[in-house]
């Protein structure tokens, strides 16, 4: 078996990460309108992509504090492959979690969800900086109760600042710029871009900007720690 | 293909302090700027490629990369022209200065000349340029050190095994003694011992038998006693070596000293020190006489040994004075002092109530084989 199937399988076999891939996206898809006319359930889709990233990096960390990771060191396989296909099964279940609730979206709520080609783009991309976002974070810890506990945190201000939880309009100026800096910030301009069946061309700068923010999490998370 | 670098060193360091402060500067440019998405995607490039050259070795070419990306954005963003602070730095870095031609070009060419980026631009072209002399330095003073250490580290072997060497042929020298006294006991007062005991035991029966040339045989077993006797005490006199070694030797060195009487007391058992030690305390003593006579006025020598289980100590006490040797050590102290460390023993000075020189050398209990 190799380490991606086997990374798949682990995520899916606990009744906690089953709730969280199947379940979820019925009471996301449920969730009313907000005051914008748009689906809320949409909007905070990002927050639970982040927390169920992070459930799934720190299976990672407990190999780490389990001593899997000294055995993997010795075993005929490197330490990148390792990490790529395990943050590839959870990309895999969190793109499969995108298309259920898109798909289910369109089902619910009709057109009014916008280019849901866009939109299933943006929730993929966002779910890979989500993914590499928890590993660096936890690549700065060495015990995963002590990384989940400050997670919950940083997610909440992510949220907060990203316009998730408050509507930029209302944040002060010195916020509003500060939140471009804020993934999340960018995920919520690529919804509204899809839900207004903007061109592509306008949908690319929110694309690129999540990569550019994936591909520096990844840089930094993917550091060998074998403490 | 790549570096991995977990391990801070302070060049690496200060690397990684310089880039982050200038990417900081950067993002507060665009923070209190225009706060455009131009701006943020240059910023993002610059930071994956710091944190790229942080986590791999990469050529300096790639500092083209990053002025492609701050040339793309300049009419868009014209503080971007700020961020080829970051390509210029890595170029003098690796001290590759080709590579900020283009770089000069692009500043001539596309951006707004200002004193403040002529200073950022200069500043971060000394910075690459200091640090990579510094580490250039810091390379050669390691190598200098690994060096040091490797000499240092040979030595050390070589002075094992030279002590080990001299263990062994004090030990050999001890067996080829052994087995000369063996066969002299052997071949010749043995062999006259057995000779005069058989004669006794044909003495005995003719005696009982009255046999008249029992008083012959009495004369023989006399004859081979006298003959054993003599060899013995030759065998004796052979052994015993002309020059006198151990306490003897010291005895012999103290009594031979003209200059001025010195006395020498022994305590504890001395039969356990191994030769090469006594060679040692015997240089010793007689270095610390020769400097009495040449620096101190002094009257009364007295010379202690003390010999326990580990350890044997000797001490040479004076009461006069010594002002050079205060100061610092002769050549035969220092070399005295080396062959003592080269045992694992030390030799000291004490400079009160006139001068004390001690050495004390370890007793090596391990045998041989």
């Amino acid at each position: 078996m190799t380490i991606f199937a086997f990374a798949l399988k682990r995520s899916i076999r606990s009744w906690g990460n089953l709730i969280l891939l199947l379940g979820l996206p019925m009471v996301v898809i449920l969730l009313p309108r907000g005051y914008d006319g748009y689906p809320l359930g949409f909007q905070f889709y990002g927050i639970l992509q982040l927390f169920f990233a992070s459930k799934l990096v720190h299976m990672i960390m407990e190999d780490r504090k389990n001593k899997i990771l000294n055995r993997i060191g010795v075993a005929p396989i490197t330490h990148a492959a390792y990490t790529a296909q395990n943050l590839l099964a959870f990309s895999l279940l969190l793109i499969v979690q995108s298309i259920l609730i898109v798909g289910g979206g369109w089902l619910y709520h009709g057109p009014d969800l916008g280019n849901l080609l866009q939109l299933w783009m943006i929730f993929c991309f966002f779910a890979f900086t989500a993914i590499s976002f928890s590993l660096a974070w936890c690549s700065w810890f060495r015990h995963p109760d002590a990384s989940a506990a400050v997670m919950l945190g940083i997610i909440s201000i992510m949220a907060v600042l990203g316009g998730t939880l408050i509507p930029l309009e209302v944040s002060p100026e010195p916020l509003q710029r500060i939140s471009k800096i804020v993934p999340t910030y960018w995920l919520h301009y690529g919804i509204d871009l899809a839900a207004e069946n903007r061109p592509w061309k306008h949908q690319l700068t929110p694309l690129l900007i999540l990569i550019l923010f994936t591909a520096a999490f990844l840089l930094i998370g993917s550091r060998r720690r074998l403490a | 293909m790549h570096s991995y670098r977990d391990r801070w060193e302070p060049m690496s360091m200060a690397d990684m302090i310089w880039r982050s402060l200038a990417l900081l500067l950067l993002g507060l440019l665009w923070f209190i700027g225009d706060n455009g998405h131009e701006g943020l995607i240059l910023l993002l490039v610059l930071v994956n490629m710091t944190l790229a050259r942080w986590r791999f070795s990469w050529p300096t070419w790639t500092t083209l990369i990053d002025l492609a990306v701050c040339t793309a954005v300049m009419p868009l963003w014209p503080e971007a022209s700020y961020g080829l602070a970051l390509p210029l730095f890595e170029a003098m870095r690796a001290y590759k200065p080709l590579f900020v031609l283009p770089i000069a070009v692009v500043v001539v060419a596309f951006a707004k000349v200002e004193l403040l980026l002529l200073v950022v631009l200069i500043q971060a072209m000394f910075a690459g340029g200091i640090l990579h002399y510094g580490s250039k330095q810091l390379a050669s003073y390691r190598r200098e050190a690994d060096s040091e250490r490797r000499d240092r580290y040979e030595l050390e072997s070589l002075k094992e095994e030279l002590l080990l060497a001299n263990m062994q042929t004090a030990h050999f020298a001890e067996l080829t003694e052994r087995n000369r006294i063996s066969l002299k006991l052997h071949d010749d007062v043995g062999h006259e011992l057995t000779a005069a005991l058989l004669a006794l035991q044909a003495y005995e029966q003719l005696r009982k038998e009255g046999d008249l040339q029992a008083g012959s045989m009495l004369e023989q077993a006399m004859n081979r006693l006298r003959a054993s006797s003599w060899q013995l005490r030759e065998t004796v006199h052979d052994l015993k070596p002309a020059r006198a070694i151990g306490v003897a030797h010291l005895e012999e060195i103290c009594r031979n000293f003209q200059a001025f009487p010195v006395k020498l007391h022994v305590y504890g058992d001395t039969s356990e020190v191994p030769a090469y030690l006594w060679i040692i305390l015997a240089s010793c003593l007689k270095e610390a006489l020769t400097n009495i006579v040449r620096h101190s006025k002094a009257k009364h020598v007295e010379v202690s040994l003390d010999s326990s289980e580990h350890l044997i100590r000797l001490s040479v006490h004076n009461d006069g004075v010594t002002p050079e040797i205060t100061v610092e050590p002769g050549i035969g102290l220092r070399n005295l002092r080396q062959r003592a460390q080269a045992v694992g023993g030390s030799i000291s000075m004490n400079h009160r109530n006139g001068f004390q020189l001690i050495c004390v050398l370890p007793i090596r209990k391990e045998r041989l084989t």
